[in-house]
């Protein structure tokens, strides 16, 4: 038999086989940015921000007047469905592989993620790297303030959020955070839209335009079954020292004039774990350290600063330490992931049940600065 | 009769091991268990291919039987891997292409393939098999900064039944192995390093892959197909998305596996009906439409791999029905 049948067989079943939804080019569909998720009555109400290339090369991303983002919303029971009506809606495809960020609205908890995603989950353009972020409000409200001249879209919230988390002022969250973190409660930056405040407000409210708006994430939001905790920017703080990551904390340190900020750089984690009779005790030494320059040897004691910066960041650390262990048993440094991971026979007897399991556990921190 | 050496016929093996992996779907069950079933699976499959590639060929009636079974166990894991590679398709991309289209294309594809002969498809299977790990590795940087060592752990109510589960399931998804002592034994140089390499890449792939998906997906890494989803979070500079990338591997090695079997097919029809060989790539229709019609009537996995296994467990029992070797 020859063996070019085949080859044509093959190549003409693909060719005839395509054709399908899925094969229209990324550049034909309606390129989501952010995806907005509110809570109604009703089910919920997605706002989509999606963005036109034909009109890129414009001044401001966001720009009303030329209309470069544009901004669509629907509602319905469920997300999916919700997602289906915009499409419908815009006349075109959505491509959601490009997306930046999910905004949670007020009223929406990702205590059960896979349900609330189940349309990203779905669908194989999804990046689960996307990053997930919070606000109080409506998350409509944010997608489609129309922000200060040179700020931000969709890509701009996400280097808010990031520059946000190396300073340690706030969190990084990303949907794979929020579908694998199992017990542990899912924390995310909470995103505020707030009036800036210039010289020139006089005029604007005599010329009657609106303020300029900008957008910020101060501290987080962890969600967990049963409600939510606010995390102020200091105990964000805390969580960066157990971030692996290169963060950095901006501390206020008092001299002889006034006060000035120090940059505490995050190093690496000393952890470990021992069990004594029923009780896990935790001890972790994050490694902290300050890099010496002209500013700090003229304004400082190096020595003095060194013990204040170790004082402030270990005071914080215990504050964390008793409000989130002691008094609300919120599982935010991972201690269940450990035991689990250290000890399963420990979870396995205590039938997986997270405040069981936490109630056993005692943490310790004991912070290290130095100065380099 | 032309050989392949023992890189080469590794190579093929590691085909089906690629595409299996890609595809592979743990339904709850934890990763890391899955990992040590694996391990144990290579080290006892390892042991078992020694004595059996020292078996003599076998002749007369005892090596009709053996060759009957061992091409209809190459039609039937034919079968299996058309209907799999569409049905995980119909899973992953729901919508995107019909499944008789894309079996029958494999088919096709195929059939041309194993026209080449078994070198041909060899050197073919090293340069995928290399090329698949190379992106593997690059996928492993690229999705190293959300690895969380602390996320692995044998916390699971029943880790014996899940272990006995995952084992089965390695021992029947290892259609290689008949394959490969019985059928190619004489197509392959020193089938024994053959083995010893092939279990060891087999078992290092299988072992860094999951703890890599346990490691970055967490709880997500027990429901479907965790490989798609480290894809989808994996991203470097140089790639972005690594989901094209892989389709292209998981499809390519499929392909190879898919011609190694109908050469192996061909090769056993050549003993019983000599002349007929050169129709063996032919032989594809029956399980292409085989395979179109699990799909139609609703394939069920678990239900297909447990024939499987008895039909490989089959084959290597007409293996000792040997008589003098005529060859």
């Amino acid at each position: 038999m020859k063996r070019i049948w085949f080859f044509l067989a093959s190549a003409l079943l693909m060719l005839s086989a395509a054709g399908s939804r899925d094969t229209i080019a990324s550049l034909d569909r309606a390129m989501v940015h952010a995806v907005g998720i509110d809570r109604e009555d009703e089910g919920y109400t997605v706002t989509l921000q999606v963005f036109r290339p034909e009109s890129s090369g414009t001044e401001t991303q966001l720009d009303a007047g030329k209309a470069n983002v544009f901004v669509i919303t629907a509602s319905a029971p469920t997300v999916g469905e919700a997602m289906t009506l915009c499409e419908n809606r815009l006349g075109e495809f959505l491509f959601i592989g490009h997306g930046q960020v999910i905004v949670l609205g007020e009223g929406v908890e990702p205590d059960d993620p896979r349900r609330l995603f189940a349309y990203f989950l779905s669908s194989k353009e999804s990046y689960l790297g996307i990053h997930l972020a919070c606000t109080e409000g409506k998350a409509s409200v944010l997608l489609s303030a129309e922000l200060s001249e040179g700020a931000v879209a969709a890509q701009n919230l996400v280097n808010i959020i990031e520059r946000h988390a190396e300073n340690s002022s706030s969190v990084s969250c990303t949907l794979l955070d929020v579908l694998g973190c199992g017990e542990c409660p899912a924390v995310l930056p909470l995103l505020r839209l707030t009036k800036t405040s210039d010289s020139s407000e006089g005029q604007d409210s005599e010329s009657g335009s609106e303020p300029a708006l900008t957008v910020s994430a101060d501290g987080a939001e962890a969600f967990f079954r049963g409600g939510k905790q606010h995390l102020t920017p200091e105990e964000c703080s805390v969580l960066a020292l157990f971030d692996g990551q290169e963060r950095v904390n901006v501390l206020r340190v008092p001299t002889g004039r006034g006060d000035s900020a120090v940059t505490v750089r995050n190093g690496g984690l000393r952890k470990s774990v021992t069990k004594e009779g029923d009780r896990i005790l935790f001890s972790f030494e994050p490694e902290t350290a300050v890099r010496n320059d002209q500013s700090l040897e003229t304004l400082f004691d190096l020595a003095e600063l060194e013990e204040y910066c170790r004082r402030e960041l270990q005071g914080r650390c215990e504050a964390f330490i008793s409000r989130f262990y002691g008094d609300e048993k919120t599982d935010l440094l991972g201690l269940c992931t450990m035991v689990k991971s250290r000890y399963p026979q420990v979870w396995l007897d205590c039938g997986g049940d997270a405040e069981r399991v936490l109630g056993l556990c005692e943490a310790g921190i004991s912070v290290k600065c130095e100065i380099k | 009769m032309s050989r392949i050496s023992s890189y080469q016929a590794a190579a093929l093996m590691l085909c089906f091991t690629v595409a299996r992996l890609i595809a592979y779907r743990p339904e709850g069950d934890s990763l890391v268990m899955a990992a040590a079933a694996e391990l144990l699976a290579c080290l006892g499959m390892f042991l078992v291919s020694i004595p059996l590639s020292k078996l003599p060929s076998a002749g007369g009636f005892g090596g009709r039987v053996m060759s009957f079974a061992a091409a209809g166990y190459c039609l039937f894991a034919l079968t299996l891997i058309l209907a799999d590679f569409a049905d995980a398709m119909q899973y992953s991309f729901p919508g995107f292409y019909s499944p008789g289209a894309i079996i029958l294309a494999l088919a096709a594809a195929a059939a041309y393939s194993a026209s080449m002969g078994l070198q041909g498809c060899a050197r073919a299977a090293c340069a995928a098999v290399i090329l698949a790990l190379l992106t593997f590795a690059l996928m492993t940087l690229g999705a190293c900064e959300g690895i969380d060592p602390e996320r692995l752990n044998i916390a699971v109510p029943d880790r014996g039944g899940q272990l006995s589960r995952q084992l089965t399931g390695a021992f029947a998804r290892s259609a290689e192995l008949p394959m490969l002592l019985i059928l190619m034994r004489r197509r392959t140089a020193k089938p024994i390093r053959a083995a010893a390499v092939y279990f060891a890449v087999r078992a290092l792939l299988w072992c860094v892959t999951l703890a890599l998906c346990a490691s970055v997906l967490g709880e997500l890494g027990g429901v479907g197909e965790p490989f798609w989803s480290l894809a989808a979070f994996a991203k470097t500079s140089v790639v972005e998305r690594f989901d094209a990338l892989v389709m292209l591997f998981w499809t390519l090695c499929t392909l190879l596996s898919a011609a190694a079997l109908l050469i192996c097919f061909g090769e056993r029809l050549s003993e019983l009906l000599p002349g007929l060989s050169k129709y063996a790539p032919a032989a594809v229709i029956l399980p292409a439409v085989t395979a179109y019609g699990l799909i139609y009537a609703g394939f069920s996995r678990p239900a297909a791999v447990i024939p499987a296994a008895a039909s490989g467990i089959g084959a290597a029992a007409a293996s000792f029905c040997h008589r003098r070797s005529r060859v």
